[in-house]
């Protein structure tokens, strides 16, 4: 009998360890399930997250500029560190209150919400999606709003109308260095950079991390500039992709001085024109077809007059969308990059990026998106 | 007691499944959480000629904006031969443009050296390494690579952007900067 007890008692404790480790979210199970990374196109947007801090009058007109075009059935999530920005925000923005969801985090952040994670589609129909986010956010013991930044994937877990999970993992990486479309996650030279010799070993390693989190077939740009994807290509869906072009940036910009907020003026090295060049070749090489749009290049900086960094979507009668960045005195340009879209039969929606794209990012960089699906 | 049901034994029976399963358990790697705060980062290795190198601040000299760093090059050698081998040190900074900013600057070289070290088999050896040059305001990392085989020249401390991301291996030793203010203020904003 004192066997019965023994498995008894075994089966019991068993139980208990079980239990518990539901029950306090078990930090020792395995990542939640979730599905391959959420594609730049596809269903209609539902719910997107954009942060606002107080005073970045910049970010916010291109935010206030691509929500009054969203469908009313599109909601917009709200990340603010303070009631101020949320209050400055309201009173910008034009929304009724059922569009709105408000996530307050009460700790410093910056107004780039593409960079702080990834999302990963739910794994079965009712499931939530996974917010994927790196164990540390660059530069983040400098920089406190980054610090802050570093949390907002968990604080947006506990937005309920949002039906996310969050997820860290040891991997160092921006949001915006990563880009998926229905068949490839694409992936700067920076997650190489950051995490040879860290978190993986080598080059394969991290492919194989990478396809084994993101559920699609890792790209790895590392002949790319050195910026986020989104900065220098988009794939625009059926079998095409899109890729700057300095050189032509150049060309259309003719005698006209630069941008006088492009820092540094414009870079026009070949070395640059090749990075841009290299990943043209390499989507040619996986069988995109591809098209080169006009691109300006900061001369050492981050600074991209792109047409490239935007946001797709399908209206109801299924005729793509893209909201594109487009630069006062640029119009040459910008009638360029719109020329391009619509020829891939997008309908085109300008929006100003002129003051914001020499803090390192416009539209596409501003604008997270943790749903798609019918309205 | 024989023959019977005892519920004190099936009570500890259960607290010592649950205690050994809590000891046998192991370490978290990744974890299916919401809000829980980020676990201690990976150290960087660089492994170079069999050896296996690291670079921090020297203690008791912390990291602060226009003193020259002091670094302590650590490698141990798993092999079983001698090894001597040169290595390339580059120190850079790198800050935000702005408050704004999306982005951090691109990494700015501000001291650049070759060193050699030699360790004995199986055994570990450190070799301390004086920055001449005083480290500016912001995140301050060592880039370790290989000495370029035909590279006959010095190692210089110019920008160089692009190819400064090509090779080796980065470790961040932190930052000289501890506030939204100084980096605005470094930013000339």
């Amino acid at each position: 009998m004192r066997y019965v007890n023994a498995i008894l008692g075994v089966m019991l404790g068993l139980a208990i360890v079980w239990g518990v480790g539901r029950w306090v979210g078990s930090p020792h199970a395995s990542p939640s399930p979730a599905g391959p990374m959420m594609a730049e196109f596809g269903p209609p947007l539902r719910t997107i997250v954009v942060h606002h801090v107080a005073g970045s009058d910049a970010t916010l007109s291109v935010i206030r500029a691509f929500i009054s075009h969203l469908p009313a059935e599109a909601r917009v999530c709200v990340v603010c560190p303070d009631d101020a920005s949320f209050a400055e925000f309201r009173e910008v923005v034009a929304l009724p209150d059922e569009r709105v969801i408000p996530a307050i985090v009460n700790q410093p952040i910056t107004p780039w919400s593409r960079d702080r994670w990834v999302a990963l589609l739910p794994h079965e129909r009712g499931s939530r999606t996974v917010l994927l986010h790196p164990f540390e956010e660059a530069a983040a013991d400098a920089w406190p709003a980054r610090r802050g930044d570093q949390r907002v994937a968990g604080d947006l877990a506990n937005v309920p109308q949002l039906n996310c999970v969050s997820q860290m993992v040891e991997l160092r990486f921006d949001g915006g260095d990563l880009m998926a479309d229905d068949r490839h996650v694409f992936v700067s030279r920076a997650v190489l950079e950051r995490n040879i010799g860290s978190a993986v070993q080598d080059r394969d390693e991290l492919l194989d991390r990478l396809r084994d989190l993101f559920g699609r077939t890792p790209v790895l740009l590392d002949d790319g500039p050195d910026h986020h994807v989104g900065m220098y290509m988009m794939s625009m869906g059926q079998g095409v992709a899109l890729v700057g072009d300095p050189a032509m940036g150049l060309e259309l910009l003719g005698r006209a001085a630069a941008p006088m907020d492009l820092p540094g003026g414009v870079d026009a090295s070949a070395e640059m024109q090749a990075r841009f060049d290299a990943v043209a070749q390499r989507l040619k090489a996986l069988g995109y077809r591809v098209r080169r749009v006009p691109t300006l290049v900061g001369a050492g900086s981050k600074a991209y007059v792109t047409y490239v960094n935007v946001m797709m979507d399908v209206d109801a009668a299924g005729q793509r969308i893209v909201y594109m960045p487009v630069y006062r005195g640029l119009e040459d340009l910008n009638q360029a990059a719109r020329d391009t879209w619509a020829a891939e039969g997008f309908e085109v929606r300008p929006i100003d990026c002129t003051d914001v794209y020499q803090h390192g990012g416009t539209l596409h960089c501003l604008v997270n998106v943790t749903g798609r699906g019918a309205r | 007691m024989r023959g019977r049901l005892n519920l004190m034994w099936v009570g500890i029976w259960a607290l010592g499944t649950i205690g050994v399963c809590a000891l046998v358990w192991p370490p978290v790697q990744s974890r299916a959480q919401e809000g829980i705060e980020p676990e201690v980062p990976v150290r960087p290795v660089f492994a170079h000629d069999g050896l296996q190198m690291e670079i921090v601040i020297a203690p008791d000299t912390p990291l602060k904006v226009s003193d020259k760093p002091r670094l302590v090059l650590t490698a141990s050698n798993p092999t079983a031969d001698d090894v001597t081998t040169r290595v390339r040190v580059q120190l850079t900074s790198q800050l935000p443009a702005s408050q704004w900013s999306r982005v951090i600057s691109l990494p700015e070289p501000f001291y650049t050296t070759d060193v050699q070290i030699t360790v004995k088999a199986g055994r570990k050896a450190a070799l301390t390494i004086d920055s001449d040059q005083p480290a500016p305001a912001g995140v301050i990392a060592a880039r370790l690579s290989p000495v370029p085989e035909a590279d006959t020249t010095p190692a210089t401390d110019a920008p160089n952007t692009l190819a400064l991301l090509s090779a080796g291996v980065v470790f961040p030793l932190g930052s000289t900067v501890v506030d939204a203010t100084a980096v605005t203020a470094q930013a000339g904003e």
